[in-house]
């Protein structure tokens, strides 16, 4: 080999073992400034046989871990309760939160998973670019066997897909790439003078906020018209019952508060009352119970100050009446007796 | 002032020999590192403004 190219191979060896310790770097360092992982390192730290709830950003606001605990006490229902609700992450991520959580022997008494129209059942497969932002998560959580419940014809079929799949879990540069493009974004504005959007809560602008509304609607409605009601549940789902029954504990699916417009729109039409009959019966026939709690009596449409998620009283008021409603049936439940 | 910094580009970016006084070494060094930048400059700019992101972090 010439000296020239050597020095171009040691150049790229160099290249590559730099961007190595790099990944190393900043794979540390987004773990532990990755707010999902917080989360469910929290939901870790409350301890086993605790109450989990579960959701996407709309459980995320809604749920007062202080309010519900009250209200149950009140009931004389005595547990922990551990959050694990995370915005913008679908059923996939929230049964691996689940799976992750119960690593180590931990198991919940009760797991609370809010849901709304259409979020239980199978959906098409998602290209692994939409995995970014709070979806990083799924990444991270992943298991290599999850390859085959994304893409179920890999590598036959889906192989592009499947193999982009798993290389952004494979290394923290790809997996938690979105958080590096929210800094830098935040950056380009300040170069160009672009002014940041001021109105805005935790889960982002509410012009952004406002348009998931619709959104929301028009997703669910799409979940909803599947030909003759012929609905299937998410693979997803069926690992969140797995994990529960095989811990004997009790899974609780709660239709989460939305405004009136999307109830009236959405939960109200034909489709959306097949669809939660439809529901009712699979989870009566796994030994699920379906709690619709979808209009609180003290949550009026006020309290989503964004339009799609609780504010602080709207939370308050969400939490202590989900308290009133679980109780009863956390009170009767016995440890589950499941044939294989 | 172009010519330069086409010059300079080409021989960071390894396509142009470094003249034989300079210590080889500290060539191949300056060539990860500026690769490492370029690589880094676009992972870390390729998906701005693209999508709506929702990251707590």
């Amino acid at each position: 080999m010439q000296t020239s190219n050597r020095h171009l191979c040691v150049s790229a060896v160099l290249a590559i073992a730099g961007l190595g310790l790099i990944n190393f770097a900043y794979g540390r360092y987004a773990k532990s400034h990755f707010v999902p992982n917080i989360t469910l390192q929290a939901a870790e730290a409350a301890g086993s046989h605790c109450l989990v709830t579960l959701g996407d950003s709309r459980m995320a606001a809604g749920i007062s871990a202080p309010a519900l605990t009250a209200a149950l006490r009140v009931q004389g229902v005595e547990t922990c309760v551990a959050p694990l609700a995370i915005g913008a992450l679908p059923i996939s991520g929230q049964a691996m939160a689940l799976r992750h959580l119960m690593r180590d022997g931990r198991a919940p008494r009760w797991v609370v998973l809010g849901a709304s129209a259409g979020t239980l059942v199978a959906q098409d497969s998602p290209d692994p670019s939409a995995l970014f932002g709070n979806r990083a998560a799924e990444l991270a959580w992943s298991d290599a066997s999850d390859i085959s419940r994304y893409y179920p014809r890999f590598p036959f079929a889906d192989l592009d897909r499947g193999v982009r799949f798993w290389f952004a879990r494979s290394n923290a540069l790809t997996t938690y790439a979105s958080a590096m493009w929210i800094k830098t974004q935040a950056l380009q504005d300040r170069l160009v003078g672009n002014r940041p959007d001021t109105q805005r809560n935790r889960f982002g602008s509410l012009h952004d906020m406002q348009a998931l509304l619709g959104s929301f609607r028009e997703q669910a409605m799409q979940a909803l018209a599947v030909p003759n009601g012929d609905y299937r549940l998410s693979t997803w789902f069926e690992m969140v019952q797995s994990l529960v029954h095989d811990s004997r504990a009790h899974l609780i699916v709660v239709e989460v508060p939305m405004p009136a417009s999307y109830r009236r729109d959405v939960l109200d039409s034909t489709l959306g009352r097949n669809y939660r009959r439809w529901l009712e019966g699979e989870l009566a026939r796994s030994g699920d119970t379906f709690v619709d709690i979808s209009a609180p009596r003290s949550v009026e449409d006020a309290n989503f100050a964004d339009g799609i998620h609780l504010d602080t009283s709207g939370a308050l008021a969400f939490s202590s009446e989900l308290g009133g409603k679980l109780a009863p049936l956390l009170e009767s439940a016995k440890p589950l007796e499941r044939s294989p | 002032m172009r010519k330069h910094v086409a010059e300079w580009l080409e021989l960071i970016g390894g396509s142009r020999q470094p003249p034989n006084s300079w210590n080889r070494r500290d060539v191949a060094l300056a060539r990860a590192a500026w690769w490492i930048l370029l690589v880094l400059l676009t992972w870390a700019f390729a998906g701005r403004n693209t999508k709506f992101i929702y990251i707590d972090f």
